[in-house]
């Protein structure tokens, strides 16, 4: 953390921007291919789009690295104790929820594949399986490593929200940035809304910088720009 | 965990020096470690050596149902546990690189990333994964095992899952690159022993074949390079 207290809050190069933007507007479109599902009939539900649930759910385990970077971008320079509680909270997100999304929508894509190429006879086995999966403690739908990884993407923004206003942002800005906890559910239309709102919160924080930078308050050079590493 | 650009590397004698990445070694680092830092470098790997001791052979080749039907327990605590050592490494490996500027220091942490990521997905899924599948096969009745365990063979065998898949092949590069970056990155800015990055670098080989002795023995090579990383620090330090 290279930013004393009493320094301006560094003003995001355009590419930092496009980036913060960009992934979060990524995933959205992304997740609106995101088949909705049957809790209790997976395969049921699963059988006839296995190839765009694999799909969405590959990228979703990238976007989701991505996006823990996105929002450390975001808070990466940013002073005080939630900007801190925020960063250290990235990390078990992109853990726990991206070890959840790889056995929900992974595990399950390949098992959904595999009863499709299994005989008849052998199709309720698989099926079973696939539940089964569903509801393991563990990696399950409803599990340790789901309500872990929500717990810390919801920490994590909410933390982001309270330090960006810390650093001057407007209150659009802190709003969308809070509204996007959303994202934890991410099927269509939750995940694609709250990681809209997430870019929104980006874009109302860089034009305030922005104005900030070109009007400073005493009539003095604008604050220098400091891109920190 | 922030690491500044703006922490320009700086000469004992002489003040800031610039950061052309090149060859000539200069002091760029914040001084020696602290006993935490140097703790969490030791802790965690020497941690993960031992939970790997546990593991189960087997993993690389093509995992079967026969192979973890009767220790499963085992599999499952082990790869519940590489879940949380695969980003304490990553951690230990930024720790590692604290302080310390240059495009080979950037390359190793940006690859972290997609190690986390890529290699996380590949053991949750290999590990957790065909444990769940495993322990489910287990309590079918002795009729239904055989349809059970060629589920399983062929859950392992798919191109995301198996050994060299997509997941397990681009975490595996991530973590090489990262690892031979960060030899490069502290034997250019800091003058390390070249020892250090030979180390590193083949405890990153040993690392992603990680059950034993592979592992583990990657995995104590990296502690070796830390040591020796940090005795050069603080011997730099005292002049």
């Amino acid at each position: 953390m290279n930013t004393a207290p009493t320094a301006p809050p560094r003003v995001f190069s355009l590419a930092e921007v496009a980036f913060m933007v960009g992934v979060p507007l990524a995933w959205a479109v992304l997740l609106w291919f995101h088949p909705s599902t049957d809790a209790d009939d997976i395969y049921g539900s699963l059988r006839n789009q296995v190839v765009t649930y694999q799909i969405v759910h590959v990228g979703t385990l990238i976007f989701i690295g991505l996006m823990g970077f996105a929002l450390y971008m975001l808070v990466r320079d940013l002073p005080g104790k939630a900007a801190t509680i925020s960063r250290l909270a990235i990390g078990p997100f992109v853990l726990f929820y991206g070890a959840w999304e790889a056995v929900i929508g992974l595990a399950t894509g390949a098992l959904v594949q595999q009863a499709n190429d299994a005989p008849a006879v052998e199709r309720a086995a698989v099926s079973d399986a696939i539940q089964s999966l569903q509801g393991n403690v563990i990696v399950g739908e409803s599990s340790v490593a789901g309500f872990g990884g929500a717990l810390a993407w919801i920490v994590a923004v909410i933390a982001a929200a309270v330090a960006i206003r810390g650093a001057g942002a407007p209150v659009l800005a802190t709003v969308l940035l809070a509204l996007s906890v959303i994202v934890f559910s991410h099927p269509p239309p939750i995940g694609p809304v709250g990681l809209a709102c997430f870019a929104g919160a980006v874009l109302a924080f860089y034009r305030s910088q922005r104005v900030g930078e070109s009007t400073p308050p005493d009539g003095s050079a604008a604050p220098q720009v400091v891109h920190g590493g | 965990m922030s690491t500044s650009a703006t922490h320009m590397p700086m000469d004992p004698v002489s003040g800031p020096v610039a950061d052309g990445g090149g060859a000539r070694p200069m002091s760029a680092r914040r001084g020696p470690f602290t006993r935490p830092e140097l703790a969490f470098l030791i802790g965690v790997p020497l941690a993960w050596a031992v939970l790997l001791l546990f593991h189960p052979t087997g993993e690389g080749v093509g995992v079967t149902y026969a192979e973890v039907q009767d220790k499963v327990t085992a599999w499952l605590v082990v790869h519940l546990g590489m879940m949380l050592f695969i980003p304490l490494f990553a951690v230990a490996v930024y720790l590692l690189l604290r302080g310390i500027e240059g495009t080979a220091a950037s390359v190793s942490r940006i690859a972290l990333v997609p190690f986390v990521v890529f290699y996380g997905a590949y053991e949750v899924l290999l590990g957790i994964g065909t444990g769940i599948l495993v322990d489910d096969v287990d309590g079918l009745a002795a009729s239904e095992r055989a349809t059970g365990a060629a589920l399983v063979d062929e859950f392992t065998d798919n191109v995301l899952i198996r050994g060299f898949s997509v997941l397990s092949s681009l975490g595996g590069v991530a973590f090489l690159t990262a690892m031979i970056a960060a030899g490069v990155a502290l034997r250019r800015q800091t003058a390390a022993p070249l020892s250090v990055p030979i180390l590193l670098g083949l405890s990153g080989f040993l690392i992603t074949a990680h059950p034993p002795p592979y592992g583990p023995a990657g995995l104590v090579l990296f502690i070796v390079a830390a040591l020796l990383f940090a005795r050069s620090q603080a011997r730099q330090e005292q002049r």
